[in-house]
Order: structure tokens, then sequence, then C-alpha cells
């Protein structure tokens, strides 16, 4: 079932999509595999269910941070009778991720074993998980492309919606870290300064020090 | 609207958001009804919500009396948009009477209240975004930042209101057909039979309604982030004792500039 639902929301057309709980079960699968690959690259298998649960935590929280803003916006556009069809398709693209991230679980565990150095590392992953979200951009663009036909408006709607939750998702990331364990680190659901630092300010720290 | 069982007040958020009280028939006519009450309850209400968003950044950063902190920018926010609204609405009306927009002072009034509930439904729908930030977020600088950047997604959608009304009410106007002269003086030459110069006249109309509307939202943007930094604190710095308001110094965007380089490490 879990697999039929995958296929029909990788190569179906909108009328294919699955049940909003299935798309949710099937990304949760898929993004729990990613955690696992990434979790269990320490050998540790608390940290592997850790993050098996942190990825999977990863998507629905940034999904359920940006929805009330995505529901206001797409009625101020004029656009709340297509809302149930929206929302349906960034479901369908949620669970995309999830299957994306899913399938590339192997390639996170091959990475593990081949790379050693812990940047290198973190920034493979970003790698992963921004190919991931560009995969499951193609479902949201293909299931969005008769709303926009219907509506142009739909088009705001939807970049607002990418910029929101890419904007929201990577300081979410930075709060759940560590996915991967660190030598030398105690195993840990969250960092104790999980909640202290701001991931766009450290990347503008990093870049100043760079530039001076 | 007036005669119809009264809405609650979710119904009534919807209604706005929807753009049901701007029917461009009605609008044309120079009118808009809607429950004036019900909306500023509203105003209020949302405008809170996201005072209690703002505030949060001092609960959760060990700030000064963060309670009152909290409490201070629920009433802040809306008094903010107030206040604007009390400084900017003069010259709106009279630029909107020059453009001779169907509207009287009530109306121009209710439509910006329309406008404005949008605005604070934005930014409380992105209250979340911003408490999220706010616990997990040390610097102040950004956090500053992120505030100015919801309040103009909010200002953007708020403008764009207003834009799809002034443009339902010139379209409203031009599909009716233009009064037509006494059939004694088109027999007697001294008036032309009527033309379809609707169009044409519309959207000369429109294009100059746009041009009042941007240039009156330039300066209610204007007025408005200067009114938030004569308001400030919003968040309640972690290093700062509370204050209700701060002392008069420098303005909004040198504010933001020195945000900008406390960003960038400067």
């Amino acid at each position: 079932m879990i697999a039929l639902a995958a296929e029909r929301l990788l190569r179906g057309e909108v009328a294919d999509v699955p049940a909003r709980a299935t798309c949710a079960l099937v990304g949760a699968l898929g993004a729990a595999a990613m955690g696992l690959a990434l979790g269990g690259s320490s050998g540790d298998a608390r940290l592997g269910l850790f993050a098996a649960v942190k990825v999977p935590m990863l998507l629905a929280l940034a999904t359920g941070l940006c929805l009330p803003s995505f529901y206001v916006v797409n009625t101020v556009l004029g656009l709340r009778n297509d809302f149930a069809a929206a929302w349906h398709a960034v479901l369908a693209a949620q669970a995309t991720l999830g299957i994306v991230l899913g399938a590339l679980a192997p390639v996170a565990v091959f990475q593990s074993l081949s790379v050693h150095d812990p940047y290198a590392q973190t920034l493979l992953d970003g790698g992963l998980f921004a190919s991931a979200t560009w995969a499951a951009q193609l479902v949201l663009a293909r299931h969005y492309r008769p709303l926009i036909a219907r509506d142009p408006r739909h088009r705001y709607a939807v970049r607002l919606w990418l910029v929101l939750f890419v904007f929201a998702g990577i300081q979410l990331a930075w709060n759940l870290r560590p996915f991967r364990g660190t030598e030398g680190f105690a195993v840990q659901f969250l960092r104790p300064e999980a909640f202290d630092q701001n991931a766009y300010v450290v990347v503008l720290e990093h870049l100043t020090r760079l530039l001076r | 609207m007036a005669d119809r069982t009264p809405l609650s007040l979710l119904a009534t958020l919807d209604h706005v958001l929807r753009g049901t009280f701007l029917q461009p028939d009605e609008l044309t006519r120079g009118r808009i009804e809607v429950p004036t009450r019900r909306l500023i309850g509203l105003g209020l209400g949302l405008g809170a919500l996201y005072g209690v968003a703002l505030g949060s950044y001092a609960a959760l950063r060990g700030a000064d009396q963060a309670a009152l902190q909290i409490l201070a920018s629920m009433l802040k926010v809306p008094l903010l948009f107030l206040l604007t609204l009390a400084v900017t609405f003069p010259s709106l009306y009279v630029f909107a009477a020059l453009q001779r927009l169907p509207l009287d002072v009530r109306s121009t009034l209710r439509l910006l209240l329309i406008a404005i509930l949008v605005h604070l439904a934005v930014i409380a729908s992105l209250g979340p975004v911003f408490a999220f930030f706010a616990a997990s977020t040390k610097s102040y600088a950004f956090m500053l930042l992120l505030n100015v950047a919801f309040f103009a997604i909010g200002g953007i959608l708020g403008f764009a209101v207003l834009r799809r009304a002034t443009h339902g009410m010139f379209t409203a106007a031009a599909a009716e057909p233009p009064p037509l002269p006494a059939p004694d003086a088109v027999a007697a030459g001294e008036v032309a039979a009527p033309r379809a110069h609707g169009s044409a006249r519309t959207s000369l109309a429109v294009e100059q309604a746009r041009r009042v509307l941007r240039t009156w939202c330039l300066v209610y943007g204007a007025v408005g982030a200067q009114m938030g930094w004569l308001l400030r604190p919003f968040l309640g710095s972690p290093d700062l004792p509370f204050t209700m308001f701060r002392p008069r110094e420098d303005n909004f965007f040198i504010g933001v500039m020195r945000a900008l380089r406390a960003l960038g490490g400067g």
C-alpha cells in the first residue's frame, strides 16, 4: 500500500494523489528512513532512533508553522475556494520530500562511510536535503499548474509558501541538531544550546569573518 | 450586510480576508457596509495576538519584566495602527476626493479599516513563525529585522486589498451605462449621442487612482515605520531594563541600518 501510494505521488497527476493521511504517513516513513541513515551512521542506535523521529518532526513542524500564513495569504488573494486543492498539493509535495529523502538514505550511508570530515559531511547532508526539496517542488509545480491556469495569483501564494517554508525549515533543522553524532559529544536528542543560536546569524558571522 | 444575522468574529474575519465586504457595485455607489465595531474588536485582538508573539522574545530570552513587555506589546501593536491611521487618514481622504473616488469620509475610513485588518491578520498568522524564531534566536538585531520584514509582508497584502478595491470601483463604474442626455438635445444636435468611451476613461481613472494609492501607501508606510520607532520597544532587549517607551533618538531607517550592521558583526 505504501509503495503504491509513493508511486502515485511520484508519477501521478493531481487526481492520483492519495488521501491526506496516506501522504502524511508515506512522507513520515521516508523522512524517518533518512533520519535513521544519518543518526545510525554514528553506530549508536539511540542516535539513529532520535534522528528517525527528528527528520519527520522537522517536516511536520515547519509545515505547521507556515500553515496559518499560507491560509491567510490564500484567502487575501481571493483563492480560498481553491484552498483545499492548494493544501493537498502542498501535502503531496511534503510527502514527496519525505519519499525522496528516504530514497537518498543509502547515499547518506555511503557518504558516512566514505567521508570523514564532519564539515564536508554537513555540507553534503545539506546538499541531500536541498535536492530532495527541489524534487518536491517539481511535484508542487505539477499540482499547482491547473490552479495557476485557473487563477495566476496562485503563483504568488505558492512562492510565498516556499520562501517561508525554507526560511523556517532551515532554522528548525538547526534547532533539531544533531542529526549525526559528533565524536566526543554525548548522545542527546537536542544540543543544550539548541535554542540559543540562529542559523542565519551564525552563517552571516562566518561569512563576515571570512571577508575580513 | 447590516440587516443580516450578525456574523461570528471568525466569519467576519473570513469575509474581510475574502474581500466580501468590498463588492465593486457597492463601492461604486460609495457604500461599504461593514460591522465596524466588530472589525475594530477584531483588529485589537489580532494586534494583541501579534503583540504576544513579539513579547515572547523578551519572555524566552529572560529580559527584564517580560510579562510587562508582553502586555505592552499587546497594547502597542494596535496603538501603532491606530495612530498611523490618525496621522495619514486626512491626506488620503483629500487625495482620494481629488481623484473623485466615490467614497465619503466614513466609507474611506471603513475601506482603510478593512485593509488594516488584512495587514493585522497577515502578521498575526506569521506570529507562530516569529515566536519560533524568538525561541531560537539570541540576536536582537535579527528579530528586529524579522519583525520589519513581517510588517512589510502584511503591508504589501493590505495594499493589494486597497488596490483591488479601487480597481473594482472604476471597472464597475465603467460597466454602468453613462446617464443619457435628453432625447430633444440629441435630436437638436446640441449633445452628441453617447458613445463607448468607458474603457479609456476607466483605465485612465484606475491608473490615476493607483498612483494616488501608491503615493499614499508610501506615506503610510513611512509614517507607520517611524511611529513604530517612537513606540518601541516591542521586543524588549534582554540587555536593557523594561521601559514602556524609549527616549526619542534617531529614526526608523537609522535603526534598521544599525541592526543590519550589528547582524553583520559590525
